[in-house]
């Protein structure tokens, strides 16, 4: 219809959709998801600053400027405004999201690995095996997820370290127990069995036909826990365990600020914007990555 | 002047636990496959059927508790995993039933023939990708070139269980095991299905082992026929021999109970009551509770499978006679 072809393009044969085939991959199809582009936009957005922090022309985060405190938004040279110390908020938002992203990306990857071993062997093998890794993964559940988090970083001393840590292994639990489930519904398929019967061994089989068919859970899993790791590191500098002063993170801004909350509102307000951004942007990519990534959505079927 | 069976099995037995206890789904078989032949192997639903085809294969989730598996002179039950691996898909390959879930989703239809080719005879991804346009041409799927890059849902069933089929043969296997392989396709492409299987073995000289519920299709494709029932063979023949002259009870009630054009009009008999249930526990023949011909002894006295003469065996105390008859 746009390349602006001769004499009635579509009518002249009206039973066969258009020979040139639209391009549509999982790409094309993340493409046209308008929220999960948002998502992807703004993750890529706060990368870029993130990377670019020590670069760009910004204050320093921690310089202390005692005459300009808690500066509402709009003042110039502070376009977030100022903390009760005179720290540039914007500054330390660009900063804070070197620390947010870093913890959550590493205690994602740790967990992930970690998680999908365990729910692949735990799955694919079943029987004891299974049986004695879920019981594991049951007793790492029976804690609530922040509250272990916090007695790990107790027991490991406060610090973005041991928060990352402690992060990753409260969420390896969500990573094998979903990842097992995955394998579990791909596992009963024929085609498991007819590799079987082919000859391939049980490797082959995890490599090639189990992870493959489990890519796309597995993606949307890290993309909706990314977002929720990216809380949980705030909240835990929040509560003091994290990011250790002068650092700036997200979750120590929000701590700080709520102490002005009425007269400076804005003090959390722009690091409450900040989390809630990242971690919708991190859940909407992660429901697009979820649609463009099934096949049979895919054209071309019978 | 008999050649050697290339699958001799003998009195396998594969159980199951299940929650109502032990369930043994395959029941002292025997059975015998000589090259190039095509056996079909009959039976209702339950009958063992496909837990005797994935026992020989040693895929079964059961327990195989007794029995020889004999392959080429080799018993497989005595094999290692890593020898099975090797010989599955190599010498003796599978075909399922249904092409809509038996192909991984996400890989290209050459990838997946080609995984075999390159495992078994280390082939590279291109020879393999070489080989498995041979072998989809020879299966006779249009546009093979292009159809290799293509993911399985973008086949029809038909055309999928053509690639099924090009993946069973790809390298050559000397028994290749058909469990139901036309079960969930429409009755035109059964047709085609069935003559594809047909031709394959004439031109690979591969034994097949073609297990269904449709007397139809063993009456076009099979060479010899085993029924079976409540996990034994309890008649086997040369299929024209068999259906013409039916010598087990059983299997008189499975031809009387089938649509048949020289019968045309006469009622058709369904055999009474149901196949015993797997967990029980029977003395005498299985199947007498529902033999029209039963007798005393039959409740007591569990027959041997007998032999009739010509290639015919039948497991029931009334042929005893004539097998003496025939066996002198």
């Amino acid at each position: 219809m746009s390349e602006g072809s001769s004499s009635a393009p579509l009518l002249a044969n009206p039973s066969f959709p258009s020979r040139r085939p639209v391009a549509d991959t999982p790409f094309t199809r993340l493409a046209r998801n308008r929220l999960a582009m948002f998502g992807l936009v703004v993750i890529l957005l706060v990368t870029l600053l993130a990377l670019l922090a020590p670069v760009l022309l910004i204050t320093d985060p921690n310089e202390i400027n005692t005459a300009a405190r808690l500066k509402p938004p709009g003042t110039p040279g502070n376009l977030f405004g100022t903390d009760q110390l005179g720290r540039d908020i914007l500054s330390r938002l660009i900063w804070g999201a070197r620390v947010s992203l870093l913890v959550a990306v590493v205690a994602a990857t740790i967990a992930l690995t970690i998680g999908t071993l365990i729910g692949v062997i735990a799955g694919y093998f079943g029987g004891l095996v299974d049986n004695i890794f879920m019981r594991l993964i049951d007793v790492l559940l029976a804690f609530p997820y922040v509250l272990l988090a916090i007695a790990l970083v107790s027991a490991l001393g406060p610090g973005l370290v041991n928060a990352m840590i402690a992060i990753a292994i409260v969420n390896i639990s969500f990573y094998a127990r979903n990842v097992r489930s995955a394998v579990l519904s791909i596992k009963s398929m024929e085609y498991i069995e007819a590799a079987r019967a082919s000859g391939a061994s049980h490797a082959r089989i995890i490599f090639l036909d189990i992870l493959p068919n489990i890519i796309a859970p597995i993606l949307v899993l890290v993309s909706l826990n990314i977002g929720w790791m990216v809380t949980e590191t705030a909240g835990l500098s929040f509560v003091g365990l994290g990011a250790q002063p002068p650092t700036s993170d997200w979750g120590s801004m929000l701590a700080d600020g709520r102490r002005f909350i009425l007269v400076a509102p804005h003090a959390i307000i722009m690091p409450g914007i900040a989390i809630v951004l990242l971690v919708f942007a991190f859940n909407s990519l992660g429901d697009g990555l979820r649609d463009a990534l099934d096949p049979r959505l895919r054209k071309g079927g019978r | 002047m008999q050649p050697e069976p290339i699958l001799r099995v003998r009195g396998l037995k594969t159980e199951f636990q299940s929650a109502a206890g032990v369930v043994r789904a395959v029941d002292g078989l025997d059975l015998d496959i000589f090259p190039g032949e095509i056996v079909g192997v009959v039976g209702e639903s339950g009958s063992g059927k496909s837990a005797m085809a994935f026992s020989i294969l040693r895929l079964t989730p059961g327990k195989i508790v007794a029995g020889e598996v004999q392959f080429r002179g080799r018993n497989l039950l005595d094999l290692s995993e890593a020898e099975m691996e090797r010989l599955r898909g190599d010498r003796i390959a599978m075909i399922f039933q249904d092409p809509m879930t038996s192909l991984n989703p996400l890989m290209r239809i050459g990838s997946q023939i080609g995984e075999a080719l390159r495992y078994h005879m280390g082939l590279s991804r291109r020879q393999a990708d070489g080989t498995a346009v041979q072998l989809l041409q020879s299966v006779h799927l249009p546009d093979a070139e292009r159809r290799i890059h293509d993911y399985p849902h973008q086949l029809s069933g038909g055309q999928r269980q053509r690639v099924v089929i090009a993946m069973g043969i790809s390298c050559a296997p000397d028994l290749l095991i058909a469990d139901e392989p036309t079960t969930a396709l429409d009755v035109t492409i059964q047709a085609q299905i069935l003559n594809l299987i047909s031709e394959t073995r004439q031109r690979s000289s591969a034994a097949v082992l073609l297990i269904t519920h449709d007397l139809g299709v063993v009456a076009q494709l099979c060479d010899r026929v085993a029924v079976m029932y409540a996990g034994q063979v309890v008649e086997q023949g040369p299929t024209t021999d068999l259906f013409a002259n039916p010598q087990h009870p059983y299997t008189i009630g499975l031809l009387r109970s089938t649509p048949h054009g020289r019968r045309r009009g006469e009622p058709l008999r369904p055999i009474p009551g149901q196949p015993p249930r797997p967990g029980d526990i029977a003395t005498g023949c299985s199947f007498a509770p529902r033999c029209h011909l039963v007798e005393e002894r039959c409740h007591h006295q569990a027959p041997a499978l007998l032999q009739l003469g010509g290639g015919r065996q039948a497991r029931c105390l009334l042929r005893e006679e004539s097998a003496h008859e025939s066996t002198p």
